[in-house]
């Protein structure tokens, strides 16, 4: 990459930010015509650079890119100190109710005791850390509620799956899933729950997992303990445990997987379903490392590697079969 | 807040007005890149045409950035075309074809993805403000509102995205 395409390429990206703005005026439109005429690297480079937007607008329904944009649209609000000062005084009374509103909502939430919902969309993973220091990892669609006091530490797993890297805190730190608790002593492990079945994976330290009704267990590291709505629990050691927490990097490992699972793995991914038409490709054995949320890759494998064919059969769905 | 623009014009009485307003415009910018006199009416006609793809898809006031971009690649197109280049191939920053071959389709979901992974790897405030325009179709001002930033920082948020864009596009080694 040579230096004058840099330089095309850094100034058509102002021309066409320029351009896309409401108060783009004709003076504007005249100095870029010149600029773009001046030398056929300009012009390549804004056609280039308008490209690549008009490609992104194809990304609206990604659901990564939903994901963050919901994320933008929460932090940013409106409450900042915004440019134009005629605009505040026109907006003045709108923004004493959003303000008023605003802290309403605080103080509701204060009363509650310090109970915080935690939640991620379809292909959203999120990192947060507690006020007690604990960082848990979400994955897609999870949903949890944290309440930390000054006697105990609990969360209440509703569904999905969480990484917790417990801090260390004279307070008690317990996971409530289904119909069990997973009690800590200083420790990292993940908790997944659907429906009613709960996986308990311990990654380092010890947990001991209590049921209501029936019993309890301890685990060692690289343990993973299974409950249901009913009957006990039942521990075995993990498959694959240094892979077990690389979701939470955003990557996924599978070694030797039934396609089967592997497809319901990805699928609670995304809002595009991928569905195996044939069933007996179910047990076919797969292996790889995906990136969360990339079906692309994942199908462009599946293609090349295990001679299965992709068909979109809908927006949101596609279908695979043999070839 | 009452919206400037005349608010019960119709999207396609508006695109005609725009069509109407920017014929000048655009055989300026047609002159100017060269274009015979000549050609001028049918390039600036082809480009009126390719433009109407968009008319519902992509906000009014990106209709000139857009109609800019076109207009270069026609005129590019037809002077490859007088050259008498007997290849097929089309327009070179063309966003994704509607009629795109099997092959051409997996290069786009590829280039999406790389599209993707910049976007989210943008900093935040910048990757917000590029998502407010793109996404959620939002103008300069309302961003610049909601960010408390100004409409200046806003186009320069934007100008940062876009290029971050260009140069993942360039490091792909797909200068398409």
């Amino acid at each position: 990459m040579n230096r004058p395409n840099e330089i095309a390429r850094r100034q058509a990206a102002d021309w066409f930010a320029r351009l896309l703005s409401s108060d783009a005026t004709g003076r504007d439109h005249e100095a870029f015509e010149r600029w773009c005429a001046a030398s056929e690297d300009n012009a390549d480079a804004y056609a280039a650079v308008a490209a690549d937007h008009e490609f992104a607008r194809l990304l609206s329904d990604d659901p990564l890119i939903a994901a963050a944009t919901q994320k933008a649209r929460i932090a940013y609000t409106g409450h900042g100190n915004a440019g134009g000062v005629r605009r505040w005084a026109s907006l003045a009374a709108a923004a004493l109710v959003v303000v008023a509103a605003g802290s309403l909502g605080w103080r509701m939430y204060r009363d509650k005791s310090a109970t915080e919902t935690l939640a991620t969309a379809v292909g959203q993973q999120r990192t947060v850390a507690l006020a007690d220091g604990t960082k848990l990892v979400l994955d897609t669609n999870t949903r949890l509620d944290a309440r930390i006091d000054g006697k105990a530490r609990e969360l209440v797993l509703r569904e999905g799956r969480i990484d917790v890297d417990v801090a260390r805190d004279p307070r008690p730190f317990s996971v409530v899933s289904g119909r069990g608790v997973v009690r800590d002593i200083g420790t990292r492990f993940e908790v997944e729950r659907h429906g009613e079945d709960v996986a308990v994976t311990l990654l380092s330290g010890a947990v001991n997992i209590a049921l209501a009704d029936a019993g309890e267990a301890k685990l060692a590291p690289g343990q993973q303990a299974r409950f249901g709505a009913t009957g006990g629990i039942v521990v075995a050691d993990a498959e694959a445990i240094e892979d077990a927490s690389r979701w939470t990097e955003g990557t996924l490992v599978f070694k030797q997987r039934r396609l089967g699972d592997l497809i319901a793995e990805v699928n609670r991914y995304s809002a595009v379903q991928i569905r195996l038409a044939d069933s007996s490709l179910a047990e076919l054995r797969v292996s790889g490392v995906f990136h969360v949320g990339d079906q692309t890759a994942l199908l462009e494998a599946l293609r090349k590697g295990w001679s299965i064919s992709t068909t979109q059969t809908s927006d949101h769905e596609i279908e695979l079969s043999r070839k | 807040m009452p919206r400037l623009s005349p608010g019960r014009e119709d999207n396609a009485e508006r695109f005609d007005r725009f069509v109407r307003e920017s014929a000048p415009l655009l055989e300026r910018f047609l002159s100017r890149l060269r274009v015979g006199s000549d050609d001028v009416q049918d390039v600036a006609q082809e480009s009126i045409a390719r433009l109407l793809r968009y008319r519902d898809s992509e906000p009014a006031e990106a209709w000139t950035a857009l109609l800019y971009r076109i207009a270069i690649n026609v005129a590019r197109d037809r002077a490859r075309r007088d050259r008498s280049a007997p290849r097929g191939e089309s327009t070179e920053h063309e966003a994704i074809a509607p009629d795109a071959s099997p092959e051409q389709h997996a290069s786009d979901q590829q280039a999406l993805a790389r599209v993707r992974d910049t976007i989210l790897g943008l900093p935040p405030r910048c990757r917000a403000v590029y998502l407010m325009h793109r996404v959620e179709g939002l103008s300069y001002p309302e961003i610049a509102r909601r960010c408390g930033i100004s409409t200046k920082a806003v186009e320069k948020q934007m100008s940062n995205a876009l290029r971050a864009l260009r140069d993942a596009r360039e490091r792909a080694g797909d200068s398409a």
